[in-house]
């Protein structure tokens, strides 16, 4: 048996038919091995079934389920009770939307909205290189897959863009800018200009103010600051 | 990717003491210690931009060298002293902080929590350095020689930078940014030094007067205030810029910072031409 915590909860609340915004409080009692996703689940079926949270995967593949706790952007499927009353030295959690987005209601932000962004940065190949003739596919080394892999690894939870601090209200952003770098190097990525343009368009990637938040924050440990500074550095 | 590093007692003493700061210790466990330290990036360049302003104006009083001198008199007191030498905790900081953004964006130097602990290490030297200038007050140094020495620096890092920068496809006022701050760098510390030698070097209307009549410092002091106040201008945009969405505030905002800075280079340039 795990040890049990009774956690306090003060999560942000908010009711877009009134508009208006409160901190509510709940006091759980649960095992140290329940994932945050768990402890709103039993929120919802104990005490509160109106409060509003949302996630899809649970298993930190989707990146629906980011929220802030005690001021850090995580995902709350991968936050453990115990670990977080370990790491944050209290059981007393604040939990907050993120804010790179409206809040639709309570701990669900308007994810539609913030993937627009994404979108600019035109996540996919935009003029993929023809396969090799020898064969029907299109062969990377694992030299060069091994310079980018580790940022294929993004989800687009935007944690990274929550804890920036160059905000994103004049950046694309740390996610949406590496999802721009990863594809300047894939070698099957043939469209350089117009991903250079992206690149270092008003909104790009000298807007970064190198604080590395987004590598201290990001769930897939991916090292985000250094994919941007590569894009700084010219390496394209 | 980044090399892990053994952190000594020494440092895993400091970071202790600084997570007894609540704010701290709250950024550092959300945001992690390199957030912090952009923070005081930003917090140090805002000092120095109201140190700058003063300092323009103070220099100004030298039209009517006895009101200077007589400022200065009333100014060469302990608190003010310490103040004056206060100054240069957030210059290294600002100065080192600034080279190590260098480093790693533009030299792909990884190893950021090592150029941190030098960071640290560089910046007390120097600290202690002014300090004892400040204490002593007697040291003696030829001015050509000071200043050849440092504007050689000063011309190597703006090279340096210049030419890997440059070729970048980032945002012209960015790279300028980076181009002045390398200039600075070297330029800034030594002001500093210089200017606490001796008394007389930074406080006597007479000694000032008489050195920078020279052609050289004036070229210098020309090339110094314009890069300082451009590095300061894009500076305080940059930070405007994360808060305001883009639309008529930020516009305004930016309108204003243009306004302010064209004012103090007015002064400024005046100043090197007019002395």
């Amino acid at each position: 048996m795990s040890k049990s915590y009774t956690i306090t909860l003060e999560i942000s609340r908010y009711d877009p038919d009134t508009k208006l915004s409160w901190i509510q409080t709940y006091q759980v009692e649960v095992g140290g091995i329940l994932r945050f996703v768990d402890v709103l689940r039993k929120v919802n079926d104990e005490q509160d079934p109106t409060l509003a949270w949302a996630s899809s995967c649970e298993h930190a593949q989707c990146g629906s389920c980011g929220i802030i706790v005690n001021g850090k952007p995580l995902l709350a499927c991968e936050l453990l009770v115990r670990d977080a009353v370990e790491k944050f030295n209290t059981q007393k959690f604040t939990l907050k939307p993120l804010n790179i987005a409206p809040v639709l209601r309570d701990l669900v932000v308007d994810l539609e909205k913030a993937y627009d962004k994404v979108h600019e940065a035109l996540p996919y190949l935009i003029k993929p290189a023809p396969p090799h003739p020898d064969g029907d596919e299109y062969r990377i080394s694992p030299e060069k897959l091994d310079i980018y892999v580790e940022a294929t690894r993004c989800i687009n939870c935007f944690c990274c863009a929550t804890a920036c601090i160059s905000s994103h209200r004049n950046f694309l952003g740390p996610n949406v800018t590496m999802a721009n770098i990863v594809r300047l190097m894939d070698p099957r990525e043939t469209a350089k200009e117009e991903r250079m343009d992206i690149l270092y368009r008003e909104d790009g990637v000298y807007r970064c103010h190198t604080s590395r938040a987004c590598s201290f924050v990001c769930p897939k440990e991916i090292d985000v600051s250094h994919f941007l500074a590569l894009g700084k550095e010219g390496k394209f | 990717m980044e090399k892990a590093l053994t952190i000594t007692k020494v440092e895993s003493y400091i970071i202790s003491l600084m997570g007894k700061f609540p704010i701290l210790s709250y950024y550092a466990n959300t945001r992690g210690w390199s957030f912090l330290i952009s923070w005081g990036h930003r917090l140090a360049g805002l000092t120095l931009v109201g140190y700058m302003f003063a300092h323009i104006y103070t220099l100004s009083l030298l039209f009517t060298p006895a009101t200077f001198d007589a400022d200065m008199k009333f100014l060469h007191n302990i608190v003010f002293s310490f103040l004056e030498w206060a100054v240069a905790i957030p210059l290294i900081f600002h100065s080192l902080n600034g080279g190590r953004l260098i480093l790693y964006e533009l030299f792909h130097m990884r190893e950021d929590e090592i150029v941190i602990r030098w960071m640290i290490i560089l910046g007390l030297i120097y600290i202690f350095i002014v300090g004892f200038f400040f204490i002593e007050e007697a040291q003696q140094i030829s001015v050509a020689l000071f200043w050849s020495i440092t504007v050689a620096i000063s011309l190597i890092a703006f090279l340096i930078v210049l030419n890997k920068v440059w070729v970048t496809g980032n945002s012209i006022l960015w790279k300028l940014q980076r181009i002045t701050g390398a200039f600075m760098f070297p330029m800034l510390l030594g002001h500093m030094l210089f200017m606490h030698m001796n008394y007389l070097t930074g406080h006597d209307s007479r000694t000032i007067l008489e050195r920078v009549q020279n052609p050289f410092i004036k070229g210098m002091d020309f090339v110094f205030i314009i890069f300082l106040l451009f590095h300061a201008g894009y500076g305080l945009f940059s930070i405007v810029a994360d808060y305001i969405k883009p639309g008529p505030l930020l516009k305004s905002l930016t309108f204003l910072i243009i306004i302010v800075i064209a004012i103090s280079a007015f002064f400024g340039i005046r100043l090197v031409v007019a002395l």
